[in-house]
């Protein structure tokens, strides 16, 4: 007996407690595992959309690189924008890709035509990723600033 | 009377027994906690692994993700102030440009990487390596001789070609396109457009 009148109770049966904790570690465990899948899951398409995209930008880059090289020989952009096209490999990386090419008529505002490209893609289940997007402005072409 | 006490001392004794038997633990639940500790240890082994492997493929991606955006910059930079570009026949995965300012710039290929040395009268003034996953780069010039392409096409493909048709895997291709001879860079800093400041270059 303790002073305050209390008793002190013993624990009878341990049997089987530690087999207890062990399943309720094991359904810890199980919570753990299906919060950290999805996560880990979720990671890697974020950063394969990541890869993507950078597939994407480097592709823009390329198609004004294409611009700037025929323009350079005296072909307008005008007429370069429509046959303009994504590279084989790039469209094998971006499911479903479509690309839009706009071209605005030089202004006194901007003398110089403005292109503006735009590159879509599905990123599973219909769903469409954010388009990547590039803009420059090109002058005349060379030959005819060149001409007399 | 003594039968009575013989008899109650085999009860408790009986008692006894019967709880002493109960403070241990059975063989089965021995092996049954085995057996759960085994299957916990697996798992949480499993789960470490994928996430030690996602963390290195992340930072992996990371880097190779950084490492195109610096090469794919330095690269057209260097390819619209390029006076003459040599692409090395003997070895497409090596070229070389002579810039305006004198300056001779080489980029070699390797499995993994791409380097670049600039040098100004056989010294070099300038060394950078890009990281890009394993694979073969080339380069060569397109576009009637107006554009130089950098080429890398990652392990995957090559697999790929043993695989059945009907295996679809991500292609690991990197393409990058610069015109030559198209410096940009009085351009920006004038405010003007690409064709009028290559116009007005001598």
């Amino acid at each position: 007996m303790y002073p305050n009148g209390m008793r002190l109770v013993r624990r009878g049966r341990r049997r089987g407690a530690l087999l207890m904790e062990l399943i309720a570690a094991m359904a810890l465990f199980g919570i753990v595992l299906t919060i950290a899948v999805p996560v880990v899951t979720s990671v890697a398409a974020l950063r394969d959309e990541t890869h993507r995209r950078q597939i994407a930008q480097v592709e823009l880059g390329n198609l004004f690189e294409q611009i700037a090289a025929r323009h350079r020989q005296g072909e307008s952009v005008a007429d370069i924008a429509p046959t303009l096209q994504l590279a084989a490999e790039a469209a094998a990386q971006l499911p479903d890709a479509k690309l839009t090419i706009e071209t605005a008529a030089p202004t006194e505002a901007l003398p110089t035509t403005l292109v503006t490209a735009r590159l879509q893609w599905t990123i599973g289940a219909g769903r469409t990723a954010a388009p990547a997007e590039l803009s420059a402005c090109f002058g005349a072409p060379a030959a005819q600033e060149d001409a007399p | 009377m003594m039968a009575s006490i013989a008899h109650r001392r085999l009860k408790s004794g009986a008692a006894e027994c019967g709880s002493r038997s109960r403070a241990g633990m059975s063989l089965i639940e021995v092996v049954v906690v085995i057996s759960t500790l085994a299957a916990l240890m697996s798992f949480a082994t499993v789960l470490l692994g994928l996430l030690f492997r996602a963390d290195h493929a992340g930072h992996d991606a990371l880097a190779v993700q950084l490492s195109i955006t610096r090469l794919s910059r330095q690269f057209r930079d260097d390819a619209h102030s390029a006076l003459n570009v040599d692409v090395a026949s003997v070895n497409p995965g090596a070229v070389e440009l002579t810039l305006d300012d004198g300056q001779r710039v080489s980029w070699i290929a390797s499995e993994a990487a791409i380097t670049r040395t600039a040098r100004q009268d056989d010294a070099v003034v300038a060394r950078d390596a890009y990281v890009l996953s394993e694979g073969i780069t080339t380069f060569s010039i397109t576009d009637a001789g107006s554009l130089i392409r950098l080429q890398h096409r990652g392990r995957n493909p090559e697999v790929l070609e043993s695989a059945p048709v009907s295996v679809a895997t991500p292609s690991d291709v990197l393409t990058i396109d610069a015109a030559i001879g198209i410096d940009l860079r009085p351009a920006h800093a004038a405010g003007t457009d690409a064709t009028t400041a290559l116009s007005e270059a001598p």
